[in-house]
């Protein structure tokens, strides 16, 4: 770790997000939304923790509908499908299961990195906060996060207008067994580490921690803070209306769950 | 086009109690716009071959195509993998289409290579979309 005052992160005034359980939708389209304002400059760069209001498959932004969910399955358990702006693979949630984060940066924080690179700066505070509860998680290129007991999470990426979205899904428990009947999972997606994204041997945090979800949340936040500073923030009005409008347009529309068929 | 129906979906309902998920059809294509993102939306499309290769150290790379006198089309290109931008995967779908379908594997791969030349790829090789082409050609149904 790298001390505050060397550390790129120190450039900004980096502000947090926490608001109450959203729909899935909404959270597609919140990332879009606040990825556009901090590349505008109306926002500063951000974290966002998310709170689920609802079970969701989230695929990613380049794979195939039909191939990645059992939309028989996900109707059945009423766990909602979409798409979400960044790529990588498919991921099962529950609400209370998953901790899950957004980072809105402008792209000079990681200038002269390689995107593979970047993925691995972008959480080393997240492996530091795990690290201080017992969890040895280390970084697995491209982008899971992992422990010697399994995987943890996997993270994704988009830039746009000069401003980058990292985003990442750890488990914090998981429902095996419904989680098969929601994605598919394909033989050859297994066939070279022998795991696949959704399907990789997931060790929970629960099981690593033995903490509540909200107190590993809490670390997280106190770690970013110590690290990088952050102030807290809120969601703006005018975010909201513009995402609520990117849910009537574009998240919510069969047109962009289907964009890949 | 039956893309009617999305526009009454509540916003906060499920998005799959509504999805229209039925068995059509044709390669019409729409190109759907928001104040910062375009997009490609096709039609389901009943797809006869079906290819997969997962890139060692990187991706899966999924291929669904046709072959219609001898010529690739309705090339679907999906995947676990990350481009820059997203618009590459229409790129590199659009230089297989029409392609005929004893292409050799490294003409392939160069179409592919030359339609992402001003794209980044993460995690996709032209070589492992020319694989997974290969593999949609010799295995057949999906």
């Amino acid at each position: 770790m790298s001390t505050p005052s060397s550390s790129p992160w120190r450039a900004y005034d980096w502000q947090l997000i926490q608001s109450a359980p959203i729909q899935p939708v909404m959270h597609m389209a919140l990332d879009e939304t606040l990825l556009a304002e901090v590349a505008a400059g109306r926002r500063r760069p951000t974290l966002r923790i998310w709170e689920w209001a609802a079970s969701a498959v989230v695929i990613g932004r380049f794979q195939s509908l039909r191939n990645e969910v059992d939309l028989e399955g996900a109707q059945h358990h009423q766990v909602q499908v979409v798409r979400r702006i960044t790529g990588g693979g498919a991921m099962f949630i529950e609400p209370g299961n998953t901790i899950t984060y957004s980072i809105y940066a402008p792209v000079e924080l990681v200038a002269g990195m390689s995107m593979v690179d970047s993925y691995a700066f972008f959480d080393r505070w997240v492996i530091d906060a795990l690290a201080s509860l017992g969890v040895e998680a280390r970084y697995q290129p491209i982008n899971d996060i992992t422990s010697a007991a399994g995987k943890i999470g996997g993270a994704a990426q988009t830039r746009r207008n000069g401003a980058v979205l990292h985003h990442v899904t750890m488990a914090y428990d998981i429902d095996s067994a419904k989680m098969m009947e929601v994605l598919r999972i394909g033989r050859e997606k297994l066939s070279d580490k022998g795991i696949a994204s959704a399907a990789k041997r997931v060790d929970p945090l629960r099981r690593q921690t033995g903490l509540p979800r909200a107190a590993i949340i809490e670390r997280m936040i106190d770690t970013f803070r110590a690290q990088h500073g952050l102030t807290a923030s809120a969601i703006k009005p005018e975010e909201w209306e513009a995402a609520g409008r990117l849910v009537e347009t574009k998240f919510g529309t069969d047109a962009w769950l289907r964009t890949v068929p | 086009m039956d893309c009617s129906r999305q526009r009454e979906r509540p916003i906060a309902r499920s998005s799959i109690a509504s999805n229209p998920y039925h068995g059509t059809l044709h390669s019409t294509e729409d190109h759907r716009t928001d104040s910062s993102v375009r997009w490609q939306f096709y039609q389901r499309k009943n797809h006869a071959m079906h290819g997969e290769y997962k890139i060692p150290g990187g991706k899966l790379v999924v291929v669904d195509l046709n072959v219609t006198d001898g010529a690739l089309r309705d090339v679907v290109l999906s995947g676990d993998f990350f481009l820059e931008p997203a618009e590459a995967l229409e790129w590199m779908a659009a230089a297989l289409e029409g392609l005929p379908a004893d292409t050799p594997v490294e003409t392939i791969t160069e179409r592919v290579r030359g339609a992402a030349a001003h794209a980044e790829l993460l995690g996709i090789t032209p070589e492992g979309v020319a694989e997974a082409v290969r593999r949609a050609l010799q295995g057949g149904t999906a």
